[in-house]
């Protein structure tokens, strides 16, 4: 399909207009954080403690004085650039493994699917945490780990198209043309296997937003980096939660189901218009 | 019928081996290796040391360790644990209980309730009842599971339901069923929590495949047998889409577990995954090890019985 | 009273792309216990006329006619009542390749669910009788109680004909119900429906594009072309002095036995895209008679002889005692 024909179908796709708003929304944020935050999110005001939302502090404060509206808006950084890294992994492991199972097939599909099925089967969150638990929690751990969890997704649904690719006839005729493995595998099956790689890819931002969350709420990422389950971290275990200061907990949840959903959403649009034969839409993988 | 479940119960093998040895790389291999740090450990008496030595064979060569590892794990000795000083399984067995009692009804109410509305919203489609279910289910789908936690003890904190832990301290029960009852207003919070993320994703499933099952070539012949929607509907296209609904769900299983996990650390209801948060905090990896064990074991198991579940219902897979 | 009479048949369908004519006014008629080809090629409209008389159109079409079952025009009925009709006076069977039976419900509960839905019949008692069904399509009673998977196509087929005719409709529409079964399957299909004709006095449409199998068991012959009849008469006489040259390029193109042709002849061209129809003859393009007049021929059937109709200037020249190359 063209980009234009792409395009036009994309936006007569009302899932698609929305999730795509959300994310520009996002990108803004995240980019302009510098201009649109009013404070510097880690200027403590130790007179300003646990505000309730005012004129001076659309979301209040936290315990330590700080604005958590300006904490928010930087917060999205570091919660999108995890996401984006984290499924820039999965997706380069995931289509790799994808194309070279599905391609090869035999002995080495079914081991690569073996291994596929153990994360799949094996609660990612789970694993993330216990990895993360073990190793150091950096920032670039976390990055990896969630990559390194989501790939599988990925991979299964590019093998699946990838068997597709491999029977139509224009293959064969490569093959019988006496072209190599590799050069296929280059030219014809990755290139008819990317556009359903997009809506996996979002799909895939959406849970590593969600995850990264997770494990930085729980404390098992870098809780010094500033981001929306940090924020969630410290109004949790500073007791905020329970003595009932609802500002400090709801905007940054309320940015975590904001970003999944504009991924969410996103990714079904763009599931829409790549398969159309699918008419209703995708069962997603979750990870 | 027998092939499908001996070649199912193959791969859930191969999955739990293969869940062993990453466990095993994990927490031996890697750098800051913790069981051999524990020899450092001020915690450990110097009898609990050699006991440990001997258990675990630290001092003999590392495919000597993973052979003792493995007979270890399959004996169900899991080691000890470094906090409570007793054996691993010790630990895990009641905090696995206490799991299965938040797990269990919250996971079957997420079935009736998502399949439900899945089946209404697939029925409805492109109806404002669809259009409502489904963006209610996106959202759900989107809601971090600990963050409706938060949200669930700010609202419930005025009203007195408790908010942490399973059963109230310092107070005496006069008959079980008083103990009971308090169990239960425990349970409430982390039960709705629990439910309500794990429904949305269901309810989405669902829909799909009834939308996917109403576009069948059969379902426009049963439209030409003069069937009614109503008909169609219960007789057809419900038991088509219950078929890969259950794969799913199973599949899902991995998904609500860990859902379980964060809500029970948000709530301090003491099962698993409260036990994997307090062990990360305690340094306390036999713990942390055997309890990623249990899970995956629970997890694998489930799926595979799923798949059995699944063989049993498809006539396609039965009488093969 | 005719069985069925369509008149003026047309159904458009929206679609993003624009507004495709899938059946751009047909008119045919159907006695009793008759059977009608209705041949074609891909897109001619031959499956969405079929379609249409079910009223088993999805939600963007667009239907203006009407279509009269013993003298009641089924376009004007409500939904409820049309469902009646469905299966009992009307059946339809599907393509041969399609799984129109329901994979996880056994092969005579199927049989016997028209009975219970229409005639309330009790839930034994229909079973009894759908395996007679079966037996009469040929299907063994032993296979009964299989699921769809475990058949072959050709029984799937007879197993769709025996739902098809349990509760003796008047007529039954078959599109391509041959189609994706082998040679030998085909013919056994088209013999069942000739037997069939006659033990249940029912009609039949046989939709297809064999115009050879067809007119082996077909009483008339209607052609469709891009959504409008091209020709329509009693086989021998469409298939033996065919006046359209579209037909006669069906005809010419079925390979012969006894032909020595290298190469099997064909039509050449395509059909045309049904978003964008020419004004004028719509074969003109592809005919070898074309001529002037015909772009501006806008498809009214000629009358060749007391059944036979042809639209085409052709004819209406044979009509006026011009000869024809």
């Amino acid at each position: 399909m063209s980009a234009r024909a792409v395009w036009k179908t994309y936006t007569s796709n009302k899932k698609g207009v929305v999730g795509l708003a959300i994310l520009v929304f996002l990108a803004i944020i995240a980019i302009f954080a510098p201009y649109i935050a009013p404070y510097n999110p880690n200027a403590i005001d130790p007179n300003a403690i646990l505000q309730p939302p005012s004129p001076k502090h659309i979301f209040g404060t936290n315990e330590l004085g700080q604005d958590i509206f300006s904490l928010v808006i930087w917060g999205s950084r570091i919660s999108l650039l995890v996401g984006f890294l984290a499924t820039a992994v999965a997706m380069v492991v995931g289509t790799l493994v994808g194309i070279a199972a599905g391609y090869t097939g035999g002995l080495v599909d079914e081991a690569l699917m073996r291994v596929t099925d153990f994360f799949l089967v094996v609660p990612a969150v789970v694993l993330a945490i216990v990895v993360a638990a073990v190793l150091s929690s950096s920032l670039l751990n976390v990055i990896l780990i969630i990559g390194l969890l989501s790939w599988p997704s990925t991979a299964r649904v590019v093998r699946s198209q990838t068997l597709v690719i491999k029977q139509l006839p224009f293959v064969e005729a490569s093959k019988a043309a006496g072209a190599s493995s590799f050069y296929i595998m280059r030219r014809h099956i990755f290139p008819n296997v990317m556009p359903l790689v997009y809506a996996n890819t979002a799909l895939t931002i959406a849970n590593a937003i969600f995850t990264q969350a997770a494990l930085v709420f729980l404390g098992v990422g870098d809780v010094r980096d500033i981001s929306w389950g940090q924020i969630l971290h410290f109004a949790y275990s500073s007791g905020a939660i329970t003595a009932g200061y609802y500002w400090y907990a709801i905007p940054p949840g309320a940015m975590i189901v904001v970003a999944v959903l504009g991924f969410a959403l996103t990714g079904y649009a763009l599931d829409e218009v790549f398969n159309p034969k699918l008419k209703e839409g995708v069962v997603f993988a979750s990870t | 019928m027998g092939r499908y479940v001996a070649k199912r119960a193959a791969t859930s093998l191969i999955t739990f081996v293969a869940t062993v040895v990453l466990t095993f790389i994990l927490f031996r291999l890697l750098p800051g290796d913790p069981i051999t740090l524990l020899f450092r450990s001020p915690l450990l008496t110097p009898s609990e040391i050699n006991a440990l030595n001997a258990q675990f064979g630290l001092n003999k060569p590392l495919y000597v360790q993973f052979l003792i590892y493995i007979k270890n794990v399959f004996e169900g000795n899991w080691g000890i644990s470094f906090y409570y000083r007793a054996p691993v399984s010790q630990v895990l067995f009641p905090a696995m209980l206490n799991s299965v009692i938040l797990l269990l009804p919250s996971t079957i109410l997420a079935v009736v309730i998502g399949v439900g509305l899945g089946i209404l919203a697939g029925w409805k489609r492109n109806t404002m009842t669809d259009v409502g279910i489904l963006s209610f289910s996106l959202v759900l789908y989107a809601l971090p599971t600990f963050w409706l936690g938060i949200l669930l003890i700010m609202l419930a904190i005025k009203t007195g339901i408790p908010v942490s832990g399973m059963v109230s301290i310092g107070v005496t029960f006069s008959n079980p069923w008083q103990y009971i009852i308090n169990v239960l207003k425990h349970l409430f919070l982390p039960m709705i929590t629990l439910t309500l993320v794990t429904l949305g994703q269901f309810s989405i499933i669902m829909r799909n495949t009834i939308l996917n099952e109403l576009t069948e070539d059969y379902a426009l012949a049963a439209y030409s047998k003069g069937m009614s929607d109503r008909r169609l509907l219960i007789k057809h296209i419900v038991p088509n889409a219950l078929l890969p609904t259950v794969t799913i769900i199973a599949i899902s299983i991995g998904t609500v577990v860990a859902g379980a996990v964060l809500t029970e650390t948000v709530f301090s209801w003491p099962g698993v995954g409260t036990l994997i948060y307090d062990s990360i905090a305690r340094r306390d990896y036999p713990v942390l090890q055997g309890a990623f064990l249990i899970i995956a074991l629970v997890v694998i198991l489930s799926n595979f019985v799923a798949d059995v579940i699944y063989a049993f219902l498809d006539p396609r897979v039965k009488y093969s | 009273m005719r069985l069925l009479e369509v008149k003026s048949l047309k159904v458009y369908f929206k679609t993003q792309a624009g507004l495709v004519r899938a059946v751009d006014g047909v008119s045919l008629e159907i006695e009793k216990s008759e059977i009608l080809g209705l041949v074609g090629e891909s897109g001619s409209g031959k499956s969405t006329f079929g379609y249409a008389v079910m009223r088993l159109l999805p939600k963007n079409a667009v239907v203006t006619g009407e279509i009269f079952l013993e003298g009641e025009d089924l376009l004007k009925l409500p939904i409820e009542k049309m469902r009646k009709i469905r299966g009992e006076k009307i059946a339809m069977v599907f393509q041969g390749s399609m799984n129109s039976l329901n994979p996880i419900m056994r092969v005579e509960d199927q049989v016997a669910e028209p009975l219970i839905i229409h005639k309330g019949i009790d839930e034994e008692e229909a079973k009894r009788t759908a395996r007679e069904l079966l037996m009469q399509v040929g299907v063994n009673p032993e296979k009964a109680k299989s699921y769809p998977h475990e058949l072959s196509g050709g029984l799937k087929q007879r197993v769709a004909i025996a739902m098809a005719l349990a509760l003796h409709p008047a007529l039954l529409i078959a599109d391509e119900p041959t189609t994706a079964l082998d040679v030998m399957t085909q013919a056994q299909i088209m013999e069942l429906l000739k037997t069939l004709r006659v033990e249940y006095n029912m009609s039949i449409i046989i939709i297809s594009h064999d115009i050879s199998l067809v007119s082996e068991v077909a009483d008339r012959m209607a052609v469709m072309y891009a959504g409008k009849l091209a020709e329509l008469g009693p086989t021998n006489e469409v298939v033996l002095k065919p006046v359209h040259p579209y037909t006669q390029g069906l005809i010419a193109s079925v390979p012969k036995v006894d032909s020595f042709a290298l190469k099997p002849a064909s039509i050449p061209g395509d059909p045309p895209d049904p978003l964008n129809l020419p004004s004028g003859c719509r074969f003109m393009p592809r005919c070898s008679f074309a001529r002037s007049g015909c772009e501006s021929f806008d498809g009214t059937l000629f009358r060749v002889s007391r059944d036979h109709l042809a639209a085409c200037l052709l004819a209406g020249e044979r009509l006026h005692g011009r000869s024809v190359g």
